[in-house]
């Protein structure tokens, strides 16, 4: 078997970050997709010992889990079109999540 | 072809990414990697069916047109849960959005909501 597969090294999901929505859904995504955000980004990767810096664990009390998983899928459709000559697709989104939606990437700067 | 997928299983999402070809054993892997259970103590579905290790992702049905990185396929996930069980299959909906505020719910009678919200 090789060992070529495997991805998580140190620390509990350190290719991965988690993040916890207010309703304590908990979304895996790949950090340097999470990376996308500034405000998450501040938060991983700023100075000193911040507690979401040691456990890879961000908190949002305020994001629901149907505006943070559309916020997760961004993350992922941004990381696939930038830098790509394809035609980029439409990012759906339903109007009744948009107000929230909108909250939410004005904190994340994103 | 890159196909993006959704792990879930109870409150939990992976939001992930593969291709066509990865097997569904090498999906259990990363699952492993993350959350720390091995492939022989996970049960992978699509929908309700349950999905065989030795079977690509392109071969149950993930391609490139249905699992998109704007709106990635769901994949459930079931731990066992001694010798003989593996749990059920239960995966937590989401939050459901607040109700549309009046202005902006589709108007059918024209545009004079839109243009008192413009100013």
């Amino acid at each position: 078997m090789s060992d070529g597969e495997e991805r998580a090294c140190e620390g509990p999901d350190s290719m991965y970050v988690k993040l916890i929505s207010s309703d304590d859904h908990e979304f895996i995504v790949k950090r340097e997709h999470a990376l996308v955000s500034g405000t998450i980004k501040a938060m991983l990767s700023g100075p000193g010992q911040i507690a979401e810096n040691e456990t890879n664990e961000i908190k949002f009390r305020e994001i629901p889990s149907q505006v943070l998983s559309k916020v997760c899928e961004y993350f992922t459709y941004k990381a696939q079109h930038t830098n790509s000559s394809t035609e980029v697709p439409d990012f759906p989104v339903s109007p009744e999540i948009t107000l929230e939606l909108i909250i939410a990437a004005n904190f994340l700067d994103c | 072809m890159d196909v993006f997928l959704m792990i879930r299983r109870h409150k939990t999402t992976i939001f992930t990414d593969a291709k066509e070809s990865t097997t569904v054993y090498e999906l259990k892997r990363i699952v492993e990697g993350i959350l720390k259970r091995s492939p022989e103590d996970q049960r992978l579905y699509k929908d309700d069916q349950l999905l065989e290790d030795s079977k690509t992702l392109g071969d149950c049905g993930f391609t490139n047109q249905t699992a998109r990185p704007q709106a990635p396929a769901t994949v459930g996930l079931a731990f066992r849960v001694n010798d003989e069980m593996f749990e059920q299959l239960h995966v937590e909906a989401f939050s459901s959005p607040p109700e549309l505020p009046d202005v902006m719910k589709p108007q059918d009678s024209g545009s004079t909501a839109n243009e008192q919200a413009v100013q």
